[in-house]
This record gives structure tokens, sequence and C-alpha cells, in this order.
């Protein structure tokens, strides 16, 4: 059993010492489809805001996916402007930034083209200023300029002037918060990048499209085309979840042998 | 002014007018006045959010001093503590200032210190599977339809599985979208009604609290 075991384990690691594609099969569900048809209908020119509440643990595993989506973005000429709502947040607006290297790429312009504005404390509470009024809540962008002073700003004072919203965030809490402050006040469509679950009692009247988790990282980017980490991350998802599934049996059916055993000895004690 | 006027009375009725505004400016009108005195107490709430975070940095020093003042601690471990934590501040301040928050060295800097540092912590949760795994244990009745949803939702998440066989992807996202999604407005529904009838009996001193509890 032990030797079967490694033996299975080492043929992902042989396969890719000797540098073979090891790619599986991956169908593209609705759920993504919606989240990448919600960018790609939007006309030139439109604005997307971007409330997130992500933090490093969840941006380093899906620094790809990032990517992806800022090439999606620009790909149709849009307009974005990032919140940060977690203190880690305007570092992976710059880290992201570098990374994909959109600034070269498309010829962007900070404040024309995009804004990223710093962290303002307080969540649902954030979430509602922000909304309510972006030149009242932040009196300058990441940049120190002020915000009334960006040309891309002056097309958007509230939550009204934009027209999709983004959320992305660390703590499952955050996507009812978010849904309660920016689509649901101000009737604007949003998608999501946290998992299903998290917006599935919402989805079709405020969200919609979503990726969800590993798997619709990985489908985003093979239906945008550009590839990353999270498709070689669904390969090794793959794996891990037929062996955890095993497992599971496994334990199960050790654990109903077993329990005969355990329950004679606690009799012969008694 | 008896405690109870200023730790009890006083903050109840800020707090019930806050929700008071906030409710009806939500659910019932958008009259601009009071959208725009709404707007302000979202800002004042981002701002009291703000010393809230610098109280917790503070305790947190406090705590840290306090260990450090340990009688059992020698001389020369103060002295390395203070000129340790001297350096490193400097040394922040050194990197950051030229560029700024947003410059490549501060965040070059913040990326490998502080970033990293998160990831370590949360790398903790690697005991989480252990706790999922007691149960996914056919056990009980709970267990059991844990286990069955679990189940199907892995399928739908393992993309092999579901081009093996595609109706699985189907029966993953109706649990989540009918079986989840109910227990979750369910929850919300009852979560909402809930802080309703709390702040109703708070503004009617009814609901005594901790506050009520701590004076008397």
């Amino acid at each position: 059993m032990a030797i079967g075991l490694t033996v299975l384990c080492l043929i992902p690691v042989v396969l890719t010492l000797i540098n073979v594609p090891f790619v599986l099969p991956l169908t593209i569900g609705p759920i993504t489809k919606d989240f990448y048809n919600e960018i790609q209908k939007l006309p030139e020119g439109s604005v997307i805001a971007w409330c997130s509440t992500q933090q490093y643990r969840g941006y380093v595993p899906r620094r790809d996916l990032y990517k992806a989506l800022f090439y999606n973005i620009f790909d149709r000429k849009l307009k974005l402007v990032g919140c940060s709502f977690a203190p880690d947040t305007p570092q992976l607006w710059t880290d992201i930034l570098a990374y994909s290297g959109v600034v070269k790429k498309y010829n962007l312009k900070e404040g024309e083209d995009f804004v990223f504005f710093p962290f303002l404390a307080g969540e649902e509470t954030a979430f509602a200023a922000t909304a309510a009024d972006f030149h009242k809540a932040y009196s300058t962008d990441l940049r120190g300029i002020p915000t009334g002073s960006i040309p891309l700003m002056q097309r958007v004072r509230t939550l009204r002037d934009v027209q999709l919203v983004i959320h992305d965030g660390s703590s499952f809490t955050q996507v009812d918060m978010f849904v309660r402050q920016w689509p649901a006040a101000y009737g604007v469509r949003a998608i999501n990048m946290q998992v299903y679950a998290t917006c599935a009692p919402y989805y079709g009247r405020f969200v919609f499209g979503d990726l969800d988790g590993t798997r619709g990282d990985a489908e985003y980017e093979a239906l945008t085309g550009y590839v990353g980490e999270d498709l070689l991350k669904m390969n090794a998802r793959n794996l891990q979840g037929l062996f955890v599934l095993a497992f599971v049996a496994i334990a199960n059916a050790t654990y109903f042998t077993t329990r005969p055993e355990k329950l004679k000895v606690e009799a012969k004690k008694g | 002014m008896s405690k109870r006027i200023y730790q009890r009375q006083i903050p109840l009725i800020i707090v019930s007018a806050i929700i008071t505004i906030i409710i009806i400016e939500y659910f019932v009108v958008k009259y601009p006045p009071l959208t725009a005195v709404k707007t302000e107490l979202d800002r004042w709430g981002s701002i009291t959010y703000i010393f809230m975070f610098l109280f917790g940095y503070i305790t947190l020093l406090v705590n840290h001093a306090r260990r450090l003042m340990d009688p059992k601690r020698t001389r020369r471990t103060y002295l390395s503590g203070f000129l340790l934590g001297t350096v490193a501040t400097f040394v922040i301040l050194g990197l950051a200032l030229p560029g700024g928050s947003y410059g490549l060295q501060y965040s070059n800097l913040y990326k490998y210190l502080v970033l990293y540092i998160g990831g370590g912590m949360y790398s903790a949760w690697a005991h989480h599977p252990y706790n999922s795994y007691r149960y996914l244990r056919f056990s009980s009745v709970q267990t059991g339809l844990f286990l069955i949803a679990w189940l199907f939702i892995v399928f739908r998440e393992l993309s092999i599985i579901v081009v093996i066989y595609p109706p699985l992807y189907g029966v993953g996202t109706w649990i989540e979208q009918v079986v989840n999604a109910s227990a979750q407005r369910a929850s919300l529904a009852a979560a909402g009604v809930g802080t309703i009838i709390l702040a109703i009996r708070a503004l009617v001193t009814k609901e005594p609290g901790l506050i009520e509890m701590e004076v008397t």
C-alpha cells in the first residue's frame, strides 16, 4: 500500500522533472463564464470599482489570476477604481501592478485609466462611506494626489457612476457587507472573487458571476487565455482531491471495522 | 453624574439615534439631508475604527513592554532589545521615507517582512483539515449529511471527475445554490430580525447589556 502510494505521488514529480506537459482536462463552468461575460459586455471606457478586503494570504496564491483579470479589464479598455479595505491591500495593488506589468503593456496612465485608494478602516461602514461619496471617503489616492484632481475620479463621485463592481475578500462575512452596501444599495451589477458558497444567496439578484476557488481561477485563466499557475494548481488539486477521497473512504471503512472490537473491550472492563 | 448615565444611557442614546438614521435611510427613504448625515456618520465610523486599530496596537505594545519589564531579565537583555527595536525602526523609516508608502522600497519591505510573516502565521491553518476530517465520519445522521454534501461539492471542484461525469457539476452547484443558500438566507434573516428586536429592547431600556450588568 505504502509503496503504491509513493509511486503514485512520484509520477507528477517525475513528469515535472523530465518536463513533460501534465495537463488534466478541464471544463469551464457557467459561474465562471458569467464572471467573464459581465466584464466582456461592458462598453469601452466603463468604470469598474473593485472592493478589496484581500490580504496577503489570499493574494499570493492567486497572483496569476489577478494578472489575468487585469489583462482582461485593460484588454477591454475599461477603467479601474481599486479600494482598499484591509491593511495589506494597498501593498497588494502595488505588487500586482509590478507583477502584471500592465502599465507598460497597455501604456496606461495612473489617474486616467486606473486609480487605487489607500486603506480605509471600518469594513461595512467604510464600504458604505466609499459608495456614498468616493471624494469624501478618500482625500487622496495611494500616491497622495488629491481625489478631486484625479481625471478618472472627476467622472466618479458615487457608486452610481460605476458600471460594474468586483468584490474580493479574505473573510466570508465581508460578502454580506459588500452586497448590502454596494450592489443592493446602488443597483449596480456585481461579480465576486470568493468561493461560490459565500455569494450563493445573492446569485442572480445582486451577484452575477463568481470565481469559485481554485477551480474558478483555473477556468478563468483558461477562458481568458492568460494561463498561469492556477491551471497547474488545478492539476495538483485533482490529484490531491482524489487522495483525500480515498483516505476518507479508507478511514470510514477502518472506523466501522474497528468499532465492534472497541465495544467488546469496553464490555469486558464493565 | 452617575456611572449609569455615562456608561449606559448616553452611549445607548447615541447608538440608538445612529441606528434609527441608518435604518430609515437604507430601507425607507433616500432623503438627501438624511443621506448626507448617514454618509457623515459612515466617515466617522471609519475614523473611530482607526482609533480602535490604534488602541489595539498600543495594547500590544504595552503587553510586550510589560513582558520586557519582567525583573528576571538582565540589563543586557533590556539594552539589546532596545537597540534592536531602535535600529529596526530607523531602518524601516529610512527605507520608507524616500518613496513614501507607495514607493518600491517600502512596498518590498512590507512584502518581505509583514506580508510573509502573515503568510507564516496563517500556515497554522494546517490544523484545520484535521478538524474537518473528524466531521467527515459517517457516525451520525448529521455527520452523514455533512459527508454527502461535502462529497458532492468535492466532486464538482475536481475537474477530472466532472469531465468523466458532467452531471456531478450540477449536483454540487445545486447543494450550494439551494440547500446552502437557503440555510444562509434563514440565518441572515434570523440575525437581522434578532438585531432589530435587540435594538428596540435596548431603546426601551429592556435590554440590560454588559454595561448594565457591570454597574449593578
